[in-house]
């Protein structure tokens, strides 16, 4: 009967500490003493902790946060990341350290291979270029999967790891043999999504990897609202040096003088054609769903071939793998709802997020000339069956429509993304990582003119592929890349309803390629690329033939046979040198192909027609050439400057008056010409501590030449803006965060008319050379505060409101001029209609958004 | 606040951040040289035919000037017929016989100016019977407006469309100055389609009164003059739009360096009385 007794009171004692242990708390610690983190759990649990100080050090200085998870949960974490190991008696927590594992002895110093993935402690989303360190030694970066790997030799241990935003992971681990680890990181921040407080561990020397592209994660993308208060994924890129916007209202980009056809954006490695969202004032990528963005723009890597410019990866959120989130935002422009969680516990999770526009429900059947709207979701699910595979499946879909009603005709445009991909990683060895991808995708443009009728031009091209990416690890200091894929691309140029006036157009794309970054002497990072395409244009079509002098020699129906083949081979070389442990100097060649040419004549910033086309027989593929050179300094700021020549051949370009819109003869109207671009790029920024800065200069120049059309001289392109600056202050107090951003570019290059002559009463101007004047400066200062609403850092649910004004000085800067209409008496600019009577046209351009205010609301919980 | 009286400050304020606005644009031209500007349709109206030479200006707040005292022939099969130049509006050559441009012949223009010679050569293409015209009252003005001309598309025939309307007889219109009772409007019919064509800028427009006599005349177009006017509307009609597209000189099938057309149509004429 005792005995019973006994048992069931240490049955109740231990479900009594297991409920303790399974309650809902939240700890919040920020550099301060480990015995503080004890004191809250204690708080909120009625738990003791037990400990000898001696063994334990509870005056060590440690941030740890986790919001609403199980004490247990909690615990485990906790002991995991400080090498401890816990047990409860009674109301007791004993810690304990963890027990070093004894192993037999080896006889020699034996090498062994630690590999695994980098995740978020709290919802379990890998990191992407987390910097591994073993001994204060950078050994890894965690790659665009989370996955690392480094060797080491046999024995104890001091294992780091680090990431921007996230508290530093440090265990001393005594090990004998190869094997898996999870690094968990803890966000150090109460709220990543818009606090920019961003203590990254400050004393770990530049490394060299982290120069190969640019890291743009969440917070950094969440940090400052653009237009209507909403936050913009791409657009946020133009803090970084050499991208060059439009300007208002436009999602047009520019790298290193390349056109905008040359920057490959990838979504979870779906290529997206048009990122536009109502013409360009905003883009179609939700900010909410993004994980990271990484840009590279010299020394492209070779696993992401077929531009010429720059490649903006784009990775969506896993999702959390423990619990359920929903974010949300309401603002004038649009209504966001993100919500993620597991689906099974840690071990699957799924994303999805929307974003609608609110303007069209303003604007619909309210009889006004103008109807705008916009949609896009991103989903994601997630799948670890095991340590060794993860398995997601990403889809993305957008679209735009734009009505325009005017006297005599009604018009309409509308544009669709979708993109889907399958990806599965897959952990071989230690040493070697598989990413399979299988992605689709598809951009249409559908323009209806007259409105009640049926007539509809589209213009869509639709890709489907594989491709594999390995990556071995041969050493702590030697990274081979290699694998491949192929793409099929199906390309409607411009037909109306479906009749073929120009033919579709087939094409495979095949490529292999091989990369080695190998660092010597810690000082010597060396890079060496090289990627084979293959380019097959196939039918069924009908392929054109033109002379030199392009005209039509006749005409071929081929059925599905391949008419035409391209080769390229890629080679590309980095050598970098680190001056001290702060600085880095680098030296980068680089030689590309892109085989999509986008033909458009527009000179509009907004989405408009243009149609993909392929590289074929009367197409040559574009080629580029880059060299550049850099300085990197880290510090209390990190400053970096980067100088740049570049030449891309082959760029496409329209005879005069080309006919783009149902032309079959389209390809005979191409003139191909060549860019030449150089400039010098610098950045300062800080984004540690209250008070941030960011600071961007681009001192760049583009000129072109089209013998064809214009002989051997250089022209201005329209995109030749020599100055480009940014400057972005942020400060933070309390539950407030303090922005202002002053943007100054030079004016874009437009073709202004040298005289007039008088025909048919018209007034047709006379052009001297292409882009031979250029716009005023464009500059702006944008001023924002985002007020975290709840007073506790505890709340389960959490809401903030965002002021922010755009264009505080209400500077009119000109997008487009024209030289075609009248300035009425009331200011207003139109268009001669009735010739009967003498008039005089007055040159005018349009600016759009001045002093506008918003206020969004976002919330999550 | 009543929800309508939101909604038009919401679209007040949207149409004037979004959709933007225009202003001036101080712009000082290049110098340039004065070109010869060519300006000749035949017509097969069997009248006496017309060709305009005039230079070209630096900005349309010049004046442009004339050409007076060239030389203008124009030549078909064996006949040539010359060109005088009008006493009362120099830079206007008038043939000095009637003749109508047929489209089984081939016309070849020489123009003389200051020892310098330019030519062309047209041919003349036939003309498709044309769809009545529409206008409509607008009650606000207690007025007219056209509402259809031509369609703007046609895979199968391109033509432009002139229309004068005169409404000077109309009581209370009479004592009216010229300006204020005639109009002259332009229509076009191309084979070809543009977006800035769809969503062109805001064109100025013509209201008349009921008893407005409309004289419409459809031009049939060769395949240069075709391009030429697409060129035209690119530049003129279509321009200022926010899809605009890359600008350039036009074109011209005049040689030696002067600019302008040199072409021939056919053409029919319908007359309307708005009732």
């Amino acid at each position: 009967m005792r005995q019973w007794v006994f048992t069931i009171l240490l049955v109740i004692i231990y479900l009594g500490a297991w409920a303790q242990t399974d309650k809902i708390i939240s700890v919040q610690v920020r550099n301060q003493q480990l015995k503080v983190v004890f004191e809250q759990i204690s708080q909120q649990t009625g738990l003791y902790f037990s400990y000898n100080p001696v063994i334990i050090n509870d005056k060590q200085k440690v941030t740890f946060i986790a919001r609403n998870r199980k004490a247990s949960d909690i615990l485990a974490t906790l002991s995991s990341e400080l090498g401890l190991t816990y047990r409860i008696v009674d109301n007791n927590v004993i810690i304990r350290p963890a027990q070093v594992q004894v192993e037999p002895a080896p006889t020699h110093k034996q090498v062994i291979t630690i590999s695994g993935f980098v995740l978020d402690s709290a919802s379990g989303d890998v990191i992407i270029g987390a910097a591994i360190y073993v001994d204060k030694k950078l050994v890894a970066l965690s790659n665009e999967y989370g996955f690392f790997s480094f060797r080491t030799q046999a024995g104890q241990h001091l294992i780091e790891a680090s990431y921007i935003g996230y508290t530093r992971f440090a265990r001393t681990l005594n090990v004998s043999r190869s094997r898996q680890l999870t690094i968990r990181l803890a966000v150090n921040l109460q709220n990543l999504d818009f606090v920019v407080v961003t203590p990254e561990d400050n004393t770990k020397p530049i490394n060299h990897n982290s120069l190969d592209f640019f890291n743009m994660p969440r917070s950094v993308i969440n940090r400052n609202p653009a237009l209507g208060g909403t936050y913009d994924a791409l657009r946020s890129l133009q803090a970084i040096p050499g991208f060059n916007f439009y300007g208002d209202g436009s999602m047009i980009f520019h790298v290193r003088g390349g056109d905008r056809s040359q920057n490959l954006i990838l979504i979870d490695d779906a290529p997206l054609f048009n990122p536009s969202h109502m013409l360009g004032f905003f883009s179609a990528i939700s900010p909410w769903a993004v994980s990271d963005i990484r840009v590279y723009k010299s020394d492209l890597p070779e696993q992401y071939p077929g531009r010429v410019s720059s490649v903006i990866d784009i990775r969506i959120k896993q999702g959390d793998f423990y619990k359920t989130h929903v974010n949300g935002e309401i603002s004038p422009i649009l209504t966001a709802l993100t919500i993620d969680g597991p689906v099974a516990k840690e071990k699957s999770s799924f994303m999805v997020s929307t974003r609608m526009s609110n303007i069209n429900w303003f604007l619909e059947n309210r009889q006004s000339f103008l109807n705008l709207g916009f949609v896009d979701m991103h989903t994601k699910f997630n799948l670890r069956p095991d340590k060794k595979n993860k398995f997601s499946v990403s889809l993305f879909y957008s679209y735009d429509n734009v009505n325009l009603s005017r006297d005599f005709m009604a018009s309409k445009v509308w544009w669709r993304n979708v993109a889907g991909t399958f990806r599965w990683n897959h952990v071989f060895s230690s040493r070697l990582f598989l990413n399979t991808t299988i992605f689709t995708g598809q951009y249409s443009y559908f323009l209806q003119f007259e409105a009640d009728t049926v007539n509809l031009f589209n213009s869509a091209i639709t890709s489907t592929g594989l491709k594999e990416d390995f990556s071995y690890k041969v050493s702590n200091n030697n990274v081979l890349k290699f694998g491949g894929g192929f793409t099929y691309y199906y390309f409607n140029p411009a037909n109306i309803n479906n009749l073929a006036y120009i033919p579709t157009q087939n094409a495979m794309y095949y490529y292999i390629y091989l990369g080695d970054k190998w660092i010597l002497w810690d000082r010597l990072k060396i890079h060496f690329g090289l990627v084979a395409h293959r380019w097959d244009n196939m039918g069924p079509t009908i392929v054109y033939y033109y002379s030199d002098t392009h005209q039509f020699l006749g005409a071929d129906t081929v059925g599905v046979q391949v008419f035409n083949t391209y080769y390229a081979l890629d080679p590309r070389m980095s050598i970098s040198y680190a001056l001290t442990p702060r600085s880095i100097v680098k030296l980068s060649y680089g030689s590309y192909s892109q085989f999509l040419h986008l033909l458009s004549n527009s000179i509009s910033p907004f989405t408009t027609v243009e149609a993909w086309f392929p590289a074929n027989n009367n197409i040559l593929p574009q080629k580029a050439k880059q060299v550049s050179l850099g300085y990197y300094h880290k510090g209390v700021s990190d400053f970096s400057v980067e100088i740049y020549a570049k030449k891309i051949t082959n760029i496409p370009h329209f005879a005069d008056f080309a006919t783009l819109l149902f032309n079959p003869y389209i390809e005979s109207k191409v003139r191909m010409g060549y860019n030449f671009a150089a400039g010098i790029e610098l950045s300062l920024h800080k984004n540690r501590g209250n008070f941030n800065y960011w600071l961007s200069y681009t001192y760049g120049r583009v000129f072109m030449k089209i013998p064809e059309l214009f002989g051997d001289y250089w022209l201005y392109t329209s995109y030749d803006k020599p100055h480009s600056l940014l400057l972005s202050l942020m400060y933070k107090k309390d539950r407030f965060n303090f922005g202002a951003n002053w943007t100054y570019t030079s004016g874009n290059r437009y073709s202004a008319p040298i005289g007039y002559y008088k025909v048919l009463d018209h007034y047709v101007p006379i052009y001297s050379y292409p882009n031979n004047a250029q716009l005023p400066p464009y500059h702006r200062l944008d001023v924002y505060i985002t007020w975290h609403i709840n007073k506790g850092t505890h709340k389960k649910f959490n809401h903030y409101l965002t002021l922010s004004l755009f264009n505080i000085y209400g500077r009119k800067n000109p997008v487009m001029v024209n030289f075609n209409k009248v300035e009425g008496d009331d200011n207003f600019f139109y268009v001669q209609g009735n010739y009967v009577y003498e008039y005089e046209l007055t040159p005018a351009y349009y600016y759009f958004l001045r002093y506008i205010p918003s206020l969004s609301y976002r919330f999550k919980f | 606040m009543p929800r309508k009286g939101f909604y038009y400050i919401f679209i007040v304020v949207f149409v004037i951040t979004i959709v933007g606005c225009e202003a001036p644009f101080p712009y000082q031209p290049e110098q340039s040289e004065k070109l010869v500007v060519v300006e000749a349709l035949l017509t097969n109206q069997f009248k006496y035919q017309t060709v305009k030479l005039s230079y070209s200006v630096a900005t349309t707040q010049d004046t442009i000037d004339p050409i007076s005292g060239a030389t203008v022939v124009v030549e078909t099969k064996n006949s040539r017929i010359f060109f005088d130049e009008s006493d009362s509006l120099p830079g206007l050559y008038i043939s000095r016989i009637r003749f109508a441009a047929t489209i089984d012949r081939v016309y070849r223009l020489y123009i003389v100016v200051n020892d310098k010679v330019y030519t062309a050569f047209t041919g003349v293409m036939p003309v498709r019977l044309m769809d009545s015209l529409k206008y409509e009252y607008i009650p606000e003005k207690d007025l007219y407006r056209i509402s259809y001309v031509a369609p703007v598309f046609d895979p199968f025939e391109a033509a432009m469309y002139e229309l004068n309307l005169n409404w000077s007889h109309v009581p209370g219109y009479e004592n009216k100055p010229y300006d204020s009772t005639h109009a002259r409007m332009y229509f076009y019919t191309l084979r070809t389609m543009d977006v800035n064509e769809l969503f062109q800028p805001y064109q100025e427009q013509v209201y008349f009164p009921r008893g407005t006599v409309i004289e419409e005349t459809k031009y049939s177009l060769t395949p240069f003059f075709e391009t030429y006017l697409r060129a035209l509307l690119l530049e003129t009609h279509w321009s200022g739009s926010l899809f605009d597209v890359e600008h350039w000189n036009l074109p011209t099938n005049i040689e030696g360096g002067a600019i302008g057309f040199f072409t021939a149509s056919s053409v029919i004429k319908r007359v309307y009385i708005v009732q």
